[in-house]
């Protein structure tokens, strides 16, 4: 528990590596029978279907749209659209829609035509996300940062067990630095970053003879620290800058892209090829060959699993993406995503957290490591206490999760557990007043809306209006007359 | 899916290797080689005193934990109960009666911890205010403390402890601690003592257990920082806050009237102070600065109230006033948040 020498952002400590497998040749995953695509994220809609059931599509073809910035979705392989519906689902809810090919068809291509010159449309248009972890629809991240003062290109991958953006660097190095040279060309930075971790020897000696002598991509090699790689800890550690609360990158004028997608951009915009495929790590002691295998986005764990030596009995738990921010599964039929940086069964060798919660000894550890300069404790003290304004005042929405305060927690508590909980209840709330406050408006200016009318019509005749007031015994008998007769006919 | 995987909590998958109970039984390891020291300078007796007042913390705990809910008393397991009760006994005196220390294990673990929620909810230091609370009750069995010179064997000790456990029959056994002598001898104009540096250091005074020898101590004190189960603001804050005024008033007061800062550097209940009693996490702050101001203000007025107070030891004083700061000094000094 001996943390800092250098350290450049805040708290953060260093994790044991655990990289296994990552020295291995990158292999391919063998086409699989279906593939899942979501169409929903924690029920919400996100994507809208543009093909019917029995349809056949070609590799590359679109086939639902992105509602809002969300990037489309495309086809990995070939085949027959079997099923539109409810599959498990990666996130918290346990159902998600989703479209699920048959795969059959592999030799044709879907010809996407090039009509479309904006770059952050056909970046949306070529199903382009953010490949770190996020997904964040890079159209929208390129186009927030406009013609930024920093490009930072984030090969750091922190996380233990991970090695998905090392094995892409050493395996692709000239092409990753093709596809930098190309897109510096089109958004135009100032300067620009590439940032790894020392400890990834051979993606670094790649990289530096990729770039040889020239000086336009400057290589920054950190030493290793979790979570370096996150996107507000990358650019206070490479320059010096915080980016403020509740606000991104783009606020500074800095663009961070993960080497990965920096990779499909490229192939996006360069060659019409939209997102199909990714680099996945699968490890943990659950599998016997450990490694990085190409995946078709939409494949099934259990496909990616098994194809690296799957050992069921042994596993305890299956995370999607890193140990520390991963997510746990419930099931093996969740598909692989954009973000899904890595699939990892673990076992009991693999130090898995029991999270037992006895009390907080208020050691403080938990506020040492926090990168975001929070105490996890007093937080956690309060939303255990139902207090969850005092929590957001003392900056739960500003936790980024990356789970430093859970992993050194000596009492176990469930410390990220209860703060993306406690998040999720404070966006909830939020909604609901918004939309009181929206409902609010409405009636305000309705009650405006229908004063001014008055105030129109009394301007116009003062007796018109007295007259309205008074009421004519004729008329009233005339009224009633027709509601008798109204009433008979519904009788009838 | 073949199998059930363990039930999802979201949160990082794998956990460090820093546990609860090693953390205290790291700090119980820290404290060793003083205790065997005190073993070996006192003789039976701290051994028994110790023993008497872990054994019936222990005990306490338990039906404590058992009376509150069914559940919970496998907490009694988790050491923090046990360190406590070690530190508690290392500020007593010696040789003492034996329901001193069993009264002070009751104080400490049931009306100081168990009663405020139990291991992480005290608001005071459990063996900080037992010692309150004895010295108050029995002053004359908290000052009499046994002469390294002339500790009794077993048979005798037991008898001093269980029987003849009045004062007046040890009397003679007894001695005051090198700053105690001092101090009295100050206030009846006597012929000021001149303090053994060495021995103080080293540890053949008489005292507490906790304060026979500040080498140790600060052996394990040094065991702890480096093993990163302390930082280093409580116990700086802490020794610059003794040091600050002692000397200050060294330098500025009439020649003779006040102890020399090296003296307190050596004092055994310094190094304790720094390095086990202010560093209890539960009752101090969390975040780094008001960890600091919070030990420098126990440190100065552990210096203040035995020069200019009423009693002759300051420290237990200190850090029960300096506890119910706390929230404040959280408040004041609360880390401002990346991006605000």
């Amino acid at each position: 528990m001996m943390f800092g020498l250098a350290k450049k952002f805040d708290g953060g400590l260093k994790l044991p590596p655990n990289k296994h497998g990552a020295e291995a040749p990158s292999r391919i995953l063998p086409i699989p029978e279906s593939l899942t695509y979501y169409l929903t994220k924690n029920i919400k809609e996100t994507h809208q279907c543009i093909v019917n059931i029995g349809e056949t599509v070609l590799f590359g073809q679109s086939i639902a749209r992105g509602l809002g910035h969300q990037p489309d979705i495309h086809a990995a392989y070939g085949g027959v659209i079997e099923a539109i519906g409810s599959k498990a689902g990666p996130y918290d809810a346990p159902e998600e829609q989703a479209v699920i090919i048959r795969t059959s068809e592999y030799k044709n291509v879907y010809k996407h035509d090039d009509k479309i010159k904006n770059k952050s449309d056909l970046l949306k248009s070529m199903g382009v996300a953010g490949m770190g972890g996020a997904a964040f629809p890079t159209g929208e991240k390129v186009q927030a940062a406009g013609a930024p003062r920093v490009w930072l290109i984030n090969g750091v991958e922190c996380e233990p067990m991970l090695s998905c953006d090392q094995c892409l660097m050493r395996e692709q190095a000239d092409k990753l630095v093709q596809a930098i040279r190309y897109l510096a060309a089109e958004i135009m930075p100032g300067r620009v970053i590439l940032a790894l971790e020392s400890d990834k020897a051979d993606a670094v000696s790649a990289m530096r003879l990729a770039l040889g002598d020239v000086t336009d991509i400057e290589l920054a090699c950190l030493p290793p620290r979790y979570p370096q790689g996150g996107e507000k800890q990358l650019i206070q550690t490479l320059l010096g800058l915080e980016v403020p609360s509740g606000t991104h990158a783009a606020h500074l004028g800095i663009l961070v892209l993960n080497v990965a997608t920096v990779m499909a951009a490229f192939d996006a915009l360069a060659y019409h090829l939209p997102l199909t495929h990714r680099l996945v790590t699968v490890a943990g002691q659950g599998v016997s060959a450990p490694g990085n295998v190409w995946v078709p986005i939409g494949a099934a764990l259990k496909d990616v699993l098994d194809f690296c030596g799957y050992d069921g009995a042994a596993t305890l738990r299956v995370t999607v993406g890193g140990p520390m921010m991963g997510r746990a599964v419930n099931s093996l039929d969740v598909a692989v995503t954009k973000g899904t940086s890595a699939i990892l069964a673990l076992t009991a060798a693999d130090e898995l957290a029991v999270y037992s919660a006895q009390p907080c000894i208020r050691c403080g550890v938990c506020t040492e490591v926090c990168p975001a300069r929070l105490q996890p404790e007093d937080m956690y003290f309060n939303i255990r206490a139902g207090r969850l304004n005092r929590t957001r005042e003392t900056g739960l929405m500003d936790c980024i999760a990356c789970g430093a305060c859970a992993y050194v927690c000596p009492s176990e508590i469930p410390l990220v557990a209860s703060f993306l909980y406690a998040q999720q209840i404070c966006r909830i709330e939020d909604e609901q007043k918004a939309r009181a406050a929206y409902i609010g408006d409405l009636v305000k200016a309705r009650d405006a809306r229908l004063a001014a009318r008055r105030s129109v019509r009394m301007g116009k005749s003062a007796s018109r209006e007295a007259a309205a007031r008074t009421v004519d015994p004729a008329a009233m008998e005339k009224v009633d007359a027709a509601r008798e007769k109204a009433r008979s006919k519904i009788d009838k | 899916m073949e199998k059930e995987l363990k039930p999802i909590k979201q949160g990082p998958a794998v956990h460090g290797k820093s546990q609860l109970q090693l953390l205290m039984l790291k700090v119980v390891l820290a404290l060793s080689p003083a205790l065997i020291w005190a073993f070996y300078v006192f003789g039976w007796a701290a051994f028994i005193a110790l023993m008497l007042t872990c054994v019936s913390g222990f005990v306490f705990e338990w039906v404590a934990l058992r009376l509150r809910s069914r559940g919970r008393t496998r907490q009694a397991y988790d050491g923090s109960g046990l360190l406590s009760c070690i530190l508690l006994a290392m500020s007593l005196p010696p040789m003492g009666p034996w329901w001193l220390y069993v009264l002070g294990s009751f104080v400490s673990i049931v009306i100081t911890k168990q009663l405020f929620g139990g291991l992480g909810q005290n608001v005071f230091n459990p063996a900080m205010s037992a010692r309150v609370f004895l010295l108050l009750s029995c002053p004359a069995y908290m000052t009499a403390w046994l002469d390294p010179d002339k500790k009794a064997g077993l048979v005798d000790t037991l008898r001093y402890m269980f029987i003849d456990w009045h004062r007046e029959s040890y009397d003679a056994l007894t001695t005051a601690t090198t700053l105690d002598a001092w101090r009295n001898a100050k206030l009846t104009g006597l012929p000021l003592p001149q303090p053994e540096l060495t021995d103080m250091f080293v540890g053949s005074t008489a005292g507490s257990m906790g304060e026979v020898s500040a080498m140790l101590l600060l052996l394990g004190g040094m065991y702890l920082l480096f093993s990163g189960i302390i930082r280093w603001h409580l116990p700086a804050g802490f020794l610059a806050g003794v040091m600050l005024p002692a000397t200050l008033f060294w330098l500025l007061g009439p020649e003779g009237t006040h102890l020399s800062p090296l003296v307190y550097l050596v004092a055994g209940s310094t190094m304790m102070g720094a390095f086990f009693i202010v560093t209890d996490p539960v009752t101090a702050p969390v975040t780094p600065h008001a960890r600091f101001v919070f030990a420098f203000l126990i440190g100065a007025l552990s210096y203040l109230i035995p020069a200019y107070g009423l009693y002759p030891v300051g420290l237990s004083f200190a850090v029960l006033l300096m506890n119910s700061t706390v929230p404040l000094l959280e408040r004041l000094f609360r880390p401002r948040i990346f991006g605000r």
